[in-house]
């Protein structure tokens, strides 16, 4: 973690840059720099390195630029962090391809997503943009992001309230079926009857809200149920 | 702007024009990384030439720019079989990289800018040497 004591250049944008990849997050440090309107303040690898920054530079910074798969976590708790305190803006760069994790930052207080396969360009201009007032999002996009997150949280918690109705029998039943067991095997295995085991295949698929051996086994590895070896 | 396409065997006084000159191939992902790493090596390197591709492009740009070194986020066997000095970064979007300099192979935990400048270095010393 890097911290420059700067208070001569009041009128400059001052940079946090939380970014684990230490190659590309110098590249960036260097291209803010570069450009004069900014000082690069702080340089985290991780969350606890840019924690640690903000507790000794609390007033250090007007713009987080974040990563959001940092080694010790992911951002989302950082970037609330940081929008909880007056006049700091947050610029998320990913490299995720799931819309989710932009809508879920978004939703954390984050001013701005951008995928990593911007150009570096359009990264500074971010910046400048939201230190000029601009908003990064429309009104219209930071609904819908909202919207996402949201839809994604009722799915998962139906989800959880699905896989609290199996029973542990019929989880043995699901775990055996991600080991790549037919019904005789998985009968075999559990020491039951093939029509047994094809009754708790029924309820499982009944619980879960799927048609299918194949859907139910998809479901079950999306959600923890089962690991795909 | 791309180059213009070199002939496969190069012309020994342009040889030694560009000597001293290095090349290097960025070809790696994401893109910020690309263009960020090669515009920090173009200012305080300011004597490399260097161009930028897409990672789908790394094997028909080392045949037509003859980099004396790549980076790039997975190496092929082209770029094993004809380039002395290369940087695999970040293979998989990982922490961990992989500098291969004239068949030395170094892993890199944490690799820096600093790290990347230094290998820059060295293959403009193994191009000089040719």
């Amino acid at each position: 973690m890097a911290v420059i004591d700067n208070h001569t250049q009041e009128y400059s944008t001052r940079i946090l840059l939380v970014e684990d990849h230490a190659s590309f997050r110098q590249a960036l440090a260097f291209m803010f720099e570069r450009e004069g309107e900014f000082t690069v303040t702080g340089q985290a690898g991780s969350l606890a390195e840019a924690r640690a920054f903000l507790r000794k530079a609390p007033d250090g910074i007007d713009v987080a630029v974040v990563d959001l798969a940092l080694p010790d976590g992911d951002g989302f708790g950082l970037i609330e962090e940081l929008a909880a305190r007056e006049d700091v803006m947050t610029l998320v760069l990913s490299a995720s391809l799931e819309p989710t994790r932009f809508a879920r930052a978004v939703e954390a207080g984050a001013a701005g997503v951008l995928h990593k396969s911007a150009p570096i360009g359009d990264i500074v201009e971010a910046v400048r943009r939201l230190r000029s007032g601009e908003a990064l999002l429309s009104p219209a996009e930071v609904i819908e992001m909202l919207r996402m997150v949201s839809r994604k949280r009722q799915e998962e918690y139906a989800a959880k309230r699905a896989i609290e109705k199996l029973t542990p029998r019929e989880k043995q039943v699901l775990m055996a079926l991600g080991e790549g067991l037919d019904s005789k095997d998985i009968a075999e295995k559990l020491h039951i009857t093939v029509e047994t085991e094809r009754t708790h295949m029924v309820n499982i698929l009944n619980k879960l809200d799927v048609h299918s051996r194949l859907q139910a086994l998809v479901f079950a590895a999306r959600h923890g149920l089962v690991e795909i070896r | 702007m791309p180059k213009p396409p070199d002939s496969r065997s190069e012309d020994p006084a342009k040889a030694r024009r560009r000597r001293g000159r290095p090349r290097v191939l960025m070809a790696n992902e994401p893109r910020a990384y690309r263009e960020g790493i090669a515009a920090v090596i173009g200012q305080l390197r300011p004597a490399v030439e260097i161009e930028i591709v897409e990672p789908t492009a790394l094997d028909a740009s080392i045949e037509r720019f003859r980099p004396d070194m790549v980076i790039c986020s997975k190496a092929t066997e082209t770029l094993k079989g004809t380039v002395r000095v290369w940087v695999e970064l970040y293979p998989e979007n990982g922490t961990s990289s992989v500098a291969n300099i004239g068949g030395r192979r170094t892993e890199y935990t944490e690799i820096q800018l600093p790290d990347l400048l230094s290998i820059v270095d060295k293959a403009g010393e193994l191009a000089g040497t040719n």
